[in-house]
């Protein structure tokens, strides 16, 4: 059992357990070398170590189904902004049904994390082939029309559980800020990340961005589960053609498994 | 307590123009930490809802409190204030937390895909034992252990997390460790003992 005391002069548990971390000195660890290679009780409790901290390692990192944000400024309390990936869709009707009026916050910049969109509940029945969060709508958008929901989600015709959403934290951008692209592949087990193309485009010229580095699978779920990605761009380090500023689409690609191909443009502006 | 060497240069602007008041500086922030930070308190207090509670009043706190940054890193002043949040969270409720037990089966490891149903079965049930395992150990070894294997911090950063020396955290993680494996080896057929495995 790992947590008796050692019975010869081999390691300590804790000098055992430093070891697997890389957290012992040169000398200490060298230590623990030559011994377990003699050793094999002590090679069979490392081992056992290692083990369960590879089991512990192995546990599913989760995604926050709430987007964390700050309140507006001189505001202490803030309201939630629950992210239930599973009902894109329905949200986004939400959105449309209730506009993004209700949906901004009152009084300040509306600056939340990259993750905030009001998507709650599960799938809609009523699903369209494509719908859309609603553009920037001027009245409602600071200067850089700093939209709490810039989304787009398209669905697949023939499995309306096939959906592909992508977001960005705002309609419009400074041309020295940076991006923020979530997006959510709904309804399809084999979902990975490699079939996801993103291309910032204006016009016919565009720009492939880099793939998301930060996604995870939760799933499968009766419809399918959710793969969630995340990537942050900084325009200046874009290959954008001068004059950097203008009207843009960040078009999202999906082709899965089956071939089958979801496409989702989202209008994003550059100012200068 | 700190390490005095921030380990990821890219926060040092983005902290600097947060306490200069820059929003959207530490919207970037929180984008950067919100899922290691919200997985700790998820093994540290087992619901969601309370550990997203607890992420959201953390990242809050560090807003408000950040004009009162000056050298310290970043991310391990953020993690202290989870931590005691965690700590408040236990107090508060009187009992150690309780592990997710919905929908927990359901979400499979980054980057992993496990198409076939067994094998998702086998998965899901390694991942409970493993969580109720976390979830017995005293919530000073469970911070400890959360912070290494889960968030993957380094001994020094921990210490500086928790405020206790690194012999402490060295002692901790060892003994929660050991712990864990004790319990996970009462499910054999789910954890085969190394010693079994090599005969």
């Amino acid at each position: 059992m790992p947590s008796e005391p050692r019975q010869h002069d081999g390691p300590t548990l804790e000098e055992l357990s430093a070891f697997i971390d890389h957290e012992l000195s040169a000398e200490g660890r060298a230590s623990v070398e030559d011994h377990i290679a003699g050793c094999a009780e002590c090679r069979t409790r490392l081992d056992g170590l290692r083990q369960t901290t590879q089991a512990i390692r192995g546990l599913p990192m989760e995604t926050p189904r709430r987007a964390f944000t700050i309140p507006p400024e001189g505001r202490r309390s803030w309201s939630w902004a629950p992210v239930g990936w599973l009902g894109g869709a329905a949200a986004a009707l939400l959105v449309i049904a209730f506009g993004i009026q209700q949906l901004h916050v009152p009084g300040g910049t509306g600056i939340t994390s990259g993750t905030s969109m009001n998507y709650s509940g599960s799938g809609s029945p009523n699903k369209t082939t494509e719908q859309a969060a609603p553009g920037p709508a001027s009245s409602t958008l600071d200067r850089f029309g700093a939209a709490a929901n810039h989304a787009r989600t398209v669905v697949d015709p023939r499995n309306s559980h096939r959906q592909l959403t992508v977001t960005t934290d705002r309609a419009a951008y400074p041309a020295a800020g940076s991006m923020i692209v979530t997006g959510f592949l709904d309804g399809d087990p084999s979902a990975d990340i490699s079939q996801v193309r993103l291309v910032l485009r204006r016009g016919s010229y565009g720009v492939q961005l880099s793939q998301p580095a930060d996604w995870t699978f939760s799933g499968p779920d009766p419809y399918g589960g959710v793969l969630t990605f995340q990537a942050t761009y900084v325009f200046s380090r874009l290959p954008l053609v001068d004059p950097r500023s203008g009207s843009y689409a960040l078009v999202a690609t999906w082709t899965a498994a089956d071939g089958t191909t979801l496409i989702a443009e989202l209008p994003v502006t550059i100012g200068p | 307590m700190f390490p005095s060497k921030d380990k990821n240069p890219d926060d040092r602007d983005l902290v600097s123009r947060a306490r200069r008041g820059d929003r959207e500086a530490f919207t970037q922030l929180i984008v950067q930490y919100q899922v290691p930070l919200y997985n700790m308190a998820l093994r540290m207090v087992g619901g969601r809802e309370d550990a997203a509670d607890i992420s959201q009043e953390a990242f809050l706190r560090a807003w408000e409190k950040i004009r009162t940054l000056r050298d310290a890193p970043f991310k391990s002043w953020l993690f202290q204030i989870a931590a005691n949040l965690c700590y408040d969270h236990f107090r508060r409720n009187r009992r150690y937390g309780a592990m997710p037990d919905e929908e927990t089966h359901n979400v499979i490891g980054l980057g992993i895909a496990t198409p076939d149903p067994q094998e998702r079965a086998e998965a899901g049930e390694r991942n409970r034992l493993v969580r109720e395992s976390i979830e017995a150990l005293d919530h000073d070894m469970r911070i400890a252990i959360v912070l290494r294997d889960v968030n993957g911090m380094a001994y020094d950063e921990i210490a500086a997390v928790l405020r206790v020396p690194l012999g402490t955290v060295k002692s901790r993680i060892a003994r929660a460790r050991a712990q864990v494996q004790e319990r996970l080896q009462q499910h054999p057929e789910v954890f085969p003992r190394e010693d079994a495995r090599a005969e």
